[in-house]
């Protein structure tokens, strides 16, 4: 189920790509658009959520674990 | 609209989406240098009496101090470094045994666990063109552990200038040493033990358009050595075992994020999915859903929503009423089937150059909103509250 619909929304995103000029990013360069708007918080959620649940990983590397097997 | 009409509040926006490399827009704040506190503080919920056969139920009371400091180091560089101490007490889950009327119910640990983690981790970023290196280290030391890492990680933007692909190489050498492993009281612990982690990621992000951008990410991890718990036990006809796992374990995970503004209502929407599965034949689905709606130039509220739900290890059971025959025995809920949501709420006001954000999250888990069957709950299912607040000083 996952995979499908991660591909429904992988072609229906790239079919709507435009181009988009340098001059007209300022929406995609706000705060509250970036990935980790607040990068404290995300690894605070990551390390969180690592340590109860059997998932992990993210779009880039984690830093040092902790001794919860 | 022309640019003469916008706030000076755009306008500052839109200069710094002049400066921006493609895409690299995180990267790119992190060039702008800060310093950012934050403390949280989390209690996990007491154990439902009725899923108790111990005398403590109380659990974890959680306290982490987080700080970061980011430096531009001439025009090509730039150094972060970030730090956490965390301080934990109360008590575990320790096993799992048969009720009387043969439902499972948790024993926690005996005597209340005092234990402190302090992190540190350093990063090194180069910016050339097109093309972004950092290379980080961290360590990690808690009173029966320590973990040393690094990473490495390339990113390089396409020549349309709309894509960026990174490329992430990562090590993780732990060693434990068990409080009491080996002593008279608890023989079957184990006195020491390592094990390490092998990580490597491939991202792709593109813009969509003025309003959107969307991130695809697959991480592959290998783990090595310990992976059990050396301060759980499994009940395996009726007698307590130590919990055992397999010495290895293949992750994969795909992971696709998403951002749209919406301008007419000064909002940005975040939706996240991940796909993980295991060695050990877990599967698991997060979403995370938040909206980040700005309340004037200076506050913005963000709502959120998660849920995850994962399926169970193969060699899980609540308790066993045999052994298996690859003597593998875990009973610690993390490996069970069970699915969770989170609802959260932040605070984020902005003032100049610095913010202070407040956030608060309830999480609750249970084996009821799993999306796949489960048959058995594992009483040990953790649920918590968190407040965070945080400091930010831009420069």
């Amino acid at each position: 189920m996952g995979r499908l619909l991660l591909s429904v929304m992988a072609l229906s995103l790239l079919s709507g790509c435009v181009a988009v000029q340098p001059w007209k990013r300022g929406e995609l360069a706000r705060q509250s658009m970036a990935w980790d708007p607040d990068p404290l918080q995300a690894g605070l959620a990551d390390h969180v959520y690592f340590s109860k649940e059997a998932a992990s990983g993210r779009a880039g590397l984690g830093g040092g674990g902790c001794g919860c097997n | 609209m022309a640019a003469t009409e916008y706030s000076p509040k755009l306008q500052a926006l839109l200069l710094s989406a002049l400066a921006l490399p493609g895409l690299a827009q995180a990267a790119a704040r992190e060039d702008d240098g800060f310093f950012v506190v934050r403390a949280s503080q989390y209690a996990e919920d007491a154990v439902p009496a009725e899923q108790l056969a111990s005398a403590e139920d109380e659990r974890y009371d959680i306290k982490i101090l987080q700080a970061r400091l980011s430096l531009p180091v001439g025009r090509s560089f730039s150094l972060g470094t970030t730090l956490a101490y965390e301080s934990m007490s109360g008590a575990s889950p320790w096993f799992v045994e048969a009720g009387d009327d043969g439902r499972p119910v948790q024993v926690l640990s005996g005597a209340t666990i005092e234990d402190q983690r302090r992190d540190a981790a350093v990063d090194l970023r180069w910016y050339g063109g097109r093309h972004q290196l950092a290379l980080s280290a961290g360590v990690s030391v808690e009173d029966d552990y320590r973990a040393l890492s690094g990473g490495l990680e390339w990113l390089v933007e396409m020549p349309d200038e709309h894509s960026t692909l990174n490329f992430g190489l990562g090590y993780s050498d732990d060693r434990i040493e068990p409080t009491e492993g080996g002593s008279a009281r608890f023989p079957t612990r184990p006195a020491q033990e390592s094990k390490s982690s092998y990580s490597a990621v491939v991202g792709f992000t593109t813009i969509i358009n003025a309003r959107s951008q969307w991130q695809l990410a697959v991480s592959a991890t290998r783990l090595d050595g310990f992976l059990s718990d050396p301060y759980k036990l499994a009940s395996v006809d009726g007698a307590l075992v130590q919990d055992a796992r397999p010495d290895s374990r293949w992750q994969l995970a795909l992971s696709s994020r998403y951002r749209h503004r919406f301008t007419g209502l000064d909002a940005s929407l975040h939706a996240d999915y991940r796909y993980f599965l295991d060695e050990w034949e877990v599967n698991a689905h997060t979403v995370n859903l938040a909206w980040h709606q700005d309340l004037g130039d200076y506050l913005t509220l963000t709502p959120s929503v998660r849920y995850y739900s994962q399926s169970q290890a193969y060699f899980y059971q609540a308790y066993y009423r045999t052994a298996r025959e690859d003597g593998f025995a875990s009973s610690d809920y993390r490996l069970s089937p069970y699915g969770a949501y989170t609802l959260g709420l932040s605070l984020r006001c902005e003032l100049g150059d610095a913010a202070i954000s407040l956030a608060a999250e309830r999480y609750d888990s249970q084996a009821g909103i799993a999306a796949g069957e489960v048959r058995v709950e594992n009483p040990g299912l953790v649920d918590f509250t968190l407040f965070s607040l945080g400091v930010e000083y831009r420069y």
